[in-house]
């Protein structure tokens, strides 16, 4: 048993060499110092700032040895871990969005409501009430399915993103 | 490990009633109302029924279902414009989220009572009273996030796995999603319930910090968390937030456990993006939309 944990531990904190196709920045407000071993001891041999495009070489006990990938001036190093954001993409479909033709036509009646499918059966037959209630979920079921067609596209995703001055 | 100890330890694991297992803080125990409904209703929870899995598929299945009913309840409003601005910032808060690989949608609901509902599937409803409430952009993301979370962190899919519904089996399950019938309108029952009746303290609890770290990845002044669970207090004492206040804990206890959750994260500096005035150019009353 002891020696299956001293091989865990040695495992876990020896380096982990990476094969990992996602892209990553540097993500913290003040950028990064890049040192040249994982060290903080050690040359601070360049600084990046916030969101730059990097890639992850190696992970090692808190710090990652990165590349960059946006600049000219290729610059390598080792980063502290907290520094660098994983940059997320999404897997979804890139339609565009119908967003705004679906919404008029769900909405489109000869006076239109502002609020629609709220329950108004109070004073009705049975049998009045049932089929109230029917129509209200056949309503509700439309607005539903009109609520899966309000997927925005990435590229609006990305420019809401970045005139807020937020994380890529 | 000495033989004995492991004995001991798999003992002691396997002879734990398994009411104990408050997975997704629905077992015994459990705070909320519905916690303390499935444990007055003997819904015993068992760990055969924890394993029986709800495919992202059958979720949305469910979540549709439990969405319309959302609809029914309140009405949706017709606000084009304030939609499709809550719809991309749930989207860019979504794909940093826990669980970013199915689609999140958001909509009003037409009423002045602050709250906010996360039904399976990530069809997400923000109310008009809560969109009147909040100050900025941040905070309205933290209201998203705090929802988003529900979904990422599957609160009402884990109750339905451990109630007493799944007793059916993994096959029972699979076939009540494919061919609607009873068993798929009370598993809607149950999951309308859990929305409409709240969830376990310790799930919105969860969601608090979940929301704080959502934010924190995209960039958003976190802070505006605690901001808003301040806002929902001097709400509450106006009166303004009665549902809320009858399915989530108080403001105040948020507040106390976030500040002690949040010292456990390792979070960036805030970084102060708040942005009232983007906030201010998209939330529109549907007085004034006009789409």
């Amino acid at each position: 048993m002891r020696l299956i944990i001293i091989t865990a531990l040695m495992l876990g904190l020896s380096g982990t060499a990476l094969a990992d196709d996602a892209s990553y920045y540097i993500g913290a407000r003040s950028g990064a110092d890049v040192f040249a071993s994982p060290n903080k001891r050690t040359e601070i041999t360049a600084h990046l700032p916030r969101k730059s495009s990097i890639t992850i070489l190696e992970k090692r006990r808190g710090w990652w040895k990165i590349e960059t990938t946006d600049t000219a001036d290729r610059v390598s190093g080792w980063v502290f871990e907290g520094a660098v954001r994983k940059q997320y993409q999404t897997t979804r479909s890139k339609k565009k969005s119908s967003f705004f033709s679906g919404f008029a036509s769900l909405f489109r009646s000869p006076e239109p409501p502002r609020k629609t499918a709220v329950l108004g059966v109070r004073g009705l037959e049975d049998n009045g009430v049932a089929s109230a209630e029917r129509a209200a979920t056949e309503q509700a079921n439309k607005i539903v399915k009109w609520m899966d067609t309000l997927d925005v596209p990435d590229d609006a995703v990305a420019s809401f993103i970045d005139e807020g001055d937020l994380n890529p | 490990m000495k033989r004995p100890l492991l004995i001991f330890l798999y003992l002691l694991l396997f002879s734990t009633p398994a009411q104990a297992f408050d997975i997704g803080g629905f077992g015994i125990g459990g705070s909320g109302i519905l916690g303390e409904r499935l444990e007055q209703a003997g819904q015993a929870l068992s760990l055969a029924s924890a394993l029986i899995p709800i495919s992202d598929e059958e979720e949305i299945i469910l979540g549709k279902r439990v969405a319309a009913r959302v609809i029914t309840r309140y009405g949706v409003e017709d606000n084009a414009a304030t939609t499709y601005y809550l719809n991309l910032m749930a989207t860019a808060i979504a794909q940093r989220s826990d669980r970013p690989d199915i689609p999140y949608h958001v909509a009003i609901l037409a009423t002045d009572d602050v709250n906010a509902y996360a039904c399976p599937g990530g069809y997400i409803f923000l109310t008009r009273g809560v969109l009147d409430m909040v100050r900025d952009e941040a905070e309205l993301a933290a209201v998203l996030a705090h929802e988003i979370s529900h979904v990422t962190e599957r609160h009402i899919v884990t109750a339905l796995r451990n109630s007493k519904l799944m007793q059916v089996g993994t096959d029972g399950a699979a076939a009540a999603f494919r061919t609607p019938g009873p068993l798929l309108d009370q598993m809607t029952s149950f999951a309308t319930d859990a929305l409409f009746e709240g969830l376990n303290k310790s799930d919105e609890y969860d969601s608090d910090q979940k929301a704080v770290e959502y934010l924190d990845r995209l960039g958003y002044d976190y802070p505006a968390m605690f901001d808003v669970l301040e806002l929902l207090e001097s709400r509450r004492k106006q009166g303004a937030t009665k549902v809320l206040s009858k399915t989530h804990p108080s403001p105040k206890t948020r507040i106390k456990k976030l500040k002690i959750a949040t010292r456990k994260l390792s979070l960036e500096e805030p970084t102060g993006i708040r942005m009232p005035n983007r906030f201010a150019q998209h939330i529109s009353s549907p007085e004034k939309d006009t789409s």
